[in-house]
């Protein structure tokens, strides 16, 4: 446990260092920012509907999340280039412990950025929507935060498979395409590891909004757990 | 006969068509230091690697200061064989006083006896008045110099050195090799040998992934041969030639 909390430390202070982490929570703080700043949103519509403010900050939110998964496959691939997984591995470090303590540094500042994001674009929304429901809003950020979860897995999982540049970009495509699917898509569309977006989107509508946030919370969980030890038998197989 | 070291037995490994181990077989005695060299040059690369654990062979046994790699535990393989790359393979924003630390808390030393030989270290490899300043300041030598001073920090039984301390100026590159403790056993890899003969007891040749000389480096100097590559070769067609082979260390 010294050892994970070691690399833990070392992978904050490389994020910190390299201006990752700070793109992260600017990201992720940004995507609130036209819901926070704006009185008024411009007449956005989708499929002929409104663009309401809170399927605006999932949409904000589901590019933030691509991005950090970006990041996250960049920042493994790059690893393995550098050396410095090697460096580690020669040292007896498993690399799945490595695997797990990116994954560990990116979800503290995906909690960290995600609760700066929801508190800033919490007080924008209609007191309707918010002030009488604290505790659906905790449960869908939480679903929102499992999804970016399960994002990161998946960056990290491409990043054992390409090389940075390849990884960074299918992974925008891929983790960005769903995600977006998630946040602005029809209702029912959205892909289940994804669909807290889905259900911070229709927030103001939800008739459920904890059980479907619990749900959705519990299958990303399930999809980011897959995803690691996928990401961790290729690691434990490739050349460093 | 002399314990071995390192063992290997009947390693495969290929890139793409090419076969840089071809069923190798190869056993170095405890603290014998053993320089490396083979056609093509990538062979004594991969076997390194092979031997770090880093790269899987599709076939072959590997046993390390009578470890298997499967040892993941701080206590046995960590500090028992270690590996450098030719690249320092550190993250340059640490100091080497960083790096020397991490290296040691990977080895699960507490903090005493991490500070004792992080100070032997420091002294030892010479790191200068800039152990507390970012390597990537210092350059690539730096980064070198800290990379074996952080391998050399759990005195490992079995080192394994691939191309090592290029960076590093000749002489000074030359000491630091030769302070590497007498009961190491070492295995470098070098696609000079001429600078790196001098340093070592023994030399071993793989051709086409098979060892094809493993003899005493004497052996140069008796068959009148210059310590380079093309020596090298040539005591290894001698041999072959049916010349009497001394057996190694």
């Amino acid at each position: 446990m010294r050892r994970f909390a070691t690399l833990v430390g070392l992978a904050l202070r490389e994020l910190w260092l390299s201006y990752r982490l700070m793109t992260i929570l600017a990201a992720l703080v940004a995507a609130a920012l036209p819901v926070a700043l704006l009185p008024q949103l411009p007449a956005l519509t989708l499929a002929g509907a409104p663009l309401e403010r809170p399927a605006c900050f999932a949409a904000g939110l589901a590019g933030a999340l691509a991005l950090v998964a970006g990041i996250a496959a960049g920042t493994l691939s790059g690893e393995r280039g550098r050396g410095t997984l090697a460096w580690l591995a020669v040292r007896a470090v498993p690399r799945t412990t490595v695997l797990l303590a990116w994954f560990g540094a990116f979800a503290l500042v995906l909690a960290l950025g995600l609760a700066a994001s929801v508190a800033l674009a919490a007080s924008s929304l209609d007191d309707a929507q918010v002030a009488s429901r604290p505790t659906a809003l905790i449960a869908v950020s939480g679903a929102v935060g499992a999804a970016g979860l399960a994002a990161t897995a998946s960056g990290l999982l491409v990043g054992t498979l390409l090389r940075p540049i390849a990884a960074v970009l299918v992974t925008l495509v891929l983790v960005g395409g769903t995600l977006l699917v998630a946040a602005l898509g029809p209702p029912g569309w959205s892909p289940l590891p994804a669909a807290g977006l889905a259900v911070l989107a229709g927030f103001g509508d939800a008739a459920r909004p904890i059980a479907d946030a619990a749900r959705a919370s519990g299958t990303a969980l399930a999809v980011a757990a897959g995803l690691l030890l996928l990401a961790s038998a290729r690691l434990e197989r490739i050349d460093l | 006969m002399r314990p071995a070291a390192v063992e290997v037995h009947g390693l495969r490994r290929s890139e793409g068509r090419r076969r840089l181990l071809d069923g190798l077989e190869l056993r170095v005695s405890v603290g014998a230091r053993l320089l490396l060299v083979s056609r093509p040059e990538e062979s004594v690369s991969i076997l390194l690697r092979v031997l770090a654990g880093l790269v899987r062979p599709s076939a072959g046994t590997v046993l390390l200061a009578g470890l298997s790699r499967a040892d993941d535990s701080a206590a046995g393989w960590a500090r028992r064989v270690t590996y450098l790359a030719p690249g320092a393979g550190i993250y340059s924003w640490l100091s080497p006083n960083e790096a020397l630390d991490l290296a040691g808390r990977l080895a699960g030393y507490d903090r005493a006896e991490r500070r004792r030989r992080i100070e032997a270290a420091t002294e030892h490899f010479r790191l200068g008045s800039g152990v507390d300043r970012p390597i990537s300041r210092g350059g690539a030598a730096l980064g070198q110099k800290t990379s074996l001073a952080a391998a050399m920090l759990t005195e490992p039984e079995v080192l394994l050195l691939d191309e090592p301390l290029r960076s590093v100026e000749p002489l000074e590159r030359a000491r630091l090799l030769r302070l590497l403790g007498a009961r190491t056993t070492i295995l470098l890899a070098s696609r000079l040998p001429a600078s790196d003969a001098g340093l070592m007891n023994q030399v071993a040749l793989l051709r086409d992934g098979r060892l094809a000389l493993h003899a005493p480096v004497a052996d140069l100097e008796r068959a009148g041969l210059p310590p380079s590559m093309r020596g090298i070769e040539a005591l290894a067609d001698l041999r072959a030639a049916g010349l009497p082979a001394a057996a190694p260390g």
